[in-house]
């Protein structure tokens, strides 16, 4: 080794990193070169002078000031697995249960208003055909005719019983 | 397996006294990298729990492909480079500011082993000197020195903190040790 590669692996000869013959060279070029001695010599005290640069200790409220702070994020995890609680499986059955009574009450609560009603406007329907059929004078004003559906299967029908029910009806009076 | 990624592991596991001891052990090592890395105390300690909260946040992912400590320091590092980087402090040149706490720090960093009043000056001087000379050196050099010389690792080590290879560590070394030592000289101790 020249006295370049001597200075090279300087540090790595004064941290025991190098192989026993490195460093058994290492010793025999500092043996007879002044200049690398010297280096080394610098080298060491330039080490140890770093030393003198102490450790420091955190501040009385270091630890305190961090474990709060631990503390509220794992008070924000809380926060945001509630939030983010996913509700569809537990809560699938019960909802969906509740979701056709409901409707199944409301359908028990409005169908029958609606038949009703329906009812109600056949009846009335039909409470018109029989006064009209009972009032020739309506029957053979073809104008009224008209403006009824007597040719419809349902109305010719309940015209029909009801001439069945009363002979005399339609034959004037 | 390194004891301290066992521990890690644990606390991935749910043992969080398995935390809090790792954060018992370390919490002064990567405190003292960061205030000499950036040379300001107040600064370190944000960055030391902002150290100790990312692990705490990454401990789900965590896998021990490396030592614990090489992982935590690694944090430590980036966080100082992203705290330069962001411009919100500068690395001091100039020790002595009255405004400074860090004078009375550096006198109980003095050693106590009683030295005269004008030993202890010059130790405190001397030790101001050496402050400003690490913080004078360019971060990629600085990084370095200090992992080995106060942390005590080793060039592997450094190499996975730095992102690099131990041929790149030991270049830098060699190249920040010149430096002080030409900074050092006329205060270097003789054997």
């Amino acid at each position: 080794m020249d006295c370049h590669d001597i200075r090279k692996n300087l540090s790595d000869f004064l941290e025991s990193e190098l192989t026993q013959e490195q460093s058994a060279e290492i010793r025999t070029h500092l043996a007879s070169c002044r200049p690398c001695t010297q280096e080394m010599k610098r080298h060491l005290a330039t080490w140890k002078t770093l030393g003198k640069w102490k450790e420091i200790e955190p501040s009385p409220h270091f630890k305190q000031r961090f474990w709060s702070k631990i503390a509220e994020i794992e008070n924000q995890k809380r926060s945001k697995a509630w939030l983010h609680w996913d509700w569809r499986p537990a809560w699938r059955i019960p909802l969906g249960s509740a979701a056709a009574v409901l409707l199944v009450t409301l359908t028990w609560f409005l169908w029958p208003s609606a038949e009703r009603e329906r009812q109600v406007a056949q009846s009335d329907k039909n409470n018109s055909l029989v006064e009209l059929v009972t009032s020739l004078d309506l029957i053979e004003d073809k104008e009224v005719l008209a403006e009824m559906d007597l040719l419809q299967d349902e109305s010719f029908d309940l015209l029909l019983s009801l001439e069945e029910s009363n002979p005399t009806l339609g034959r004037g009076g | 397996m390194d004891p301290d990624a066992q521990r890690m592991l644990q606390f991935q596991n749910g043992d969080r006294a398995a935390f809090e001891d790792l954060f018992e052990k370390y919490h002064r090592p990567i405190l003292n990298f960061c205030f000499r890395f950036l040379g300001n105390s107040h600064e370190a300690e944000d960055i030391t729990q902002d150290t100790f909260i990312q692990a705490y946040l990454a401990a789900f992912r965590y896998q021990p492909l490396t030592k614990f400590s090489t992982w935590l320091y690694t944090i430590a590092k980036n966080l100082c480079l992203n705290r330069l980087r962001e411009g919100r402090m500068e690395v001091s040149l100039q020790f002595s500011d009255p405004m400074n706490e860090e004078e009375s720090l550096l006198e109980e960093q003095i050693e106590s082993h009683h030295p005269s009043p004008d030993q202890q000056l010059e130790e405190k001087e001397l030790a101001e000197i050496v402050q400003e000379a690490i913080r004078s050196l360019p971060a990629t050099l600085r990084l370095p020195l200090i992992l080995q010389r106060y942390q005590e690792l080793s060039y592997e080590e450094i190499a996975q903190v730095m992102g690099c290879s131990v041929t790149a560590v030991k270049l830098r070394l060699h190249r920040a040790k010149g430096l002080l030592a030409q900074r050092l000289a006329p205060y270097l101790e003789r054997e």
